[in-house]
């Protein structure tokens, strides 16, 4: 079974994000680190933790310098006019690239016209560089967040299968993830 | 030849603390969807408010082949609604409100 997945809700309450999760149709969220670990929940840390971890984590930037860290797992693209061929030149494979929804919710229809553009631009660069695409609510509240189905229809305005994204998120993860159980293992 | 009624999809819509009229709510998405994907599409979605229940849950229903696009434009209203649940019948739907546990609408 697909698993679908929002790598990014900024809400503080996870057991409310989590709840509401469950009734939208999300199997897993990603959200900050805050001392404590629950289960669904992929944490989004801004660096390598010293201690080995017992949870499962991503490091995620949104600054274009931290682009071709080795540490980096996940790319916020905030502005892609600005910084694609930036992100062409210096991109690592196999990093994901992330685009929150939350950015465009207050524009109006021309901009969220041309946003969506510019993400089938995105998916194509992240087809040609070997990086996952990935699109999340941006979330800070669970009013903000983003049933399964609302995603499979704007992954399909994006041009991109939705079947196709959750089974290459799952496989993404699944490297990432893993990569850094081998890692935190080998640190001790 | 048969005369066949069009296929509709109902859905639960949750407004949060906003507290719209309900008759405002449909025209807001309407409007909305106008902008996004053109008169046409919304008007061939032919949304329509069906009912409002406990904590401002609000019941539309549209056209099976426009759904996709009213997706996307609940996704993107300006002040944020949470799509609960999709349904091929209103009985079904009501169900799932009054089973569903709904204490994360609760501010």
């Amino acid at each position: 079974m697909i698993k679908r997945r929002d790598l990014c809700v900024r809400d503080c309450n996870l057991e409310r994000v989590l709840k509401t999760a469950e009734i939208l149709g999300i199997d897993e969220i990603g959200a900050a680190y805050n001392g404590k670990t629950r289960e669904n929940v992929i944490y989004r840390l801004n660096a390598q933790p010293h201690l080995v971890s017992n949870y499962p984590y991503l490091v995620v930037s949104e600054k274009i310098e931290d682009l071709s860290s080795p540490e980096l797992d996940l790319f916020v693209v905030r502005d892609y006019a600005r910084v694609k061929h930036i992100i062409r030149k210096r991109v690592r494979t196999r990093i994901g690239l992330e685009v929150f929804l939350a950015d465009i919710r207050t524009s109006n229809g021309s901009s969220v016209g041309k946003w969506f553009e510019q993400l089938r631009s995105l998916h194509k660069l992240c087809q040609s560089t070997k990086c996952q695409f990935i699109l999340s609510s941006g979330a800070t509240s669970p009013r903000e967040m983003i049933p399964a189905r609302c995603f499979d229809s704007l992954l399909e305005l994006c041009k991109v299968r939705p079947e196709r994204y959750w089974q290459e998120l799952e496989e993404w993860l699944k490297m990432r993830l893993w990569k850094r159980c081998y890692i935190d293992v080998e640190k001790t | 030849m048969l005369k066949r009624r069009d296929r509709r999809r109902y859905l639960a819509v949750w407004d949060g603390e906003n507290s719209h009229d309900h008759r405002k709510i449909v025209e807001l998405i309407s409007k909305r969807n106008s902008e996004l994907f053109g008169q046409i599409a919304t008007e061939k979605a032919n949304i329509r408010f069906i009912d409002i229940g406990e904590k401002q849950i609000i019941i539309l229903s549209c056209k099976l082949e426009m759904l996709g696009t009213l997706l996307s434009t609940i996704v993107l209203m300006e002040s944020p609604m949470l799509l609960l649940r999709i349904s091929g019948t209103l009985k079904a739907l009501r169900r799932f409100l009054r089973d569903a546990e709904t204490s994360v609408l609760s501010p």
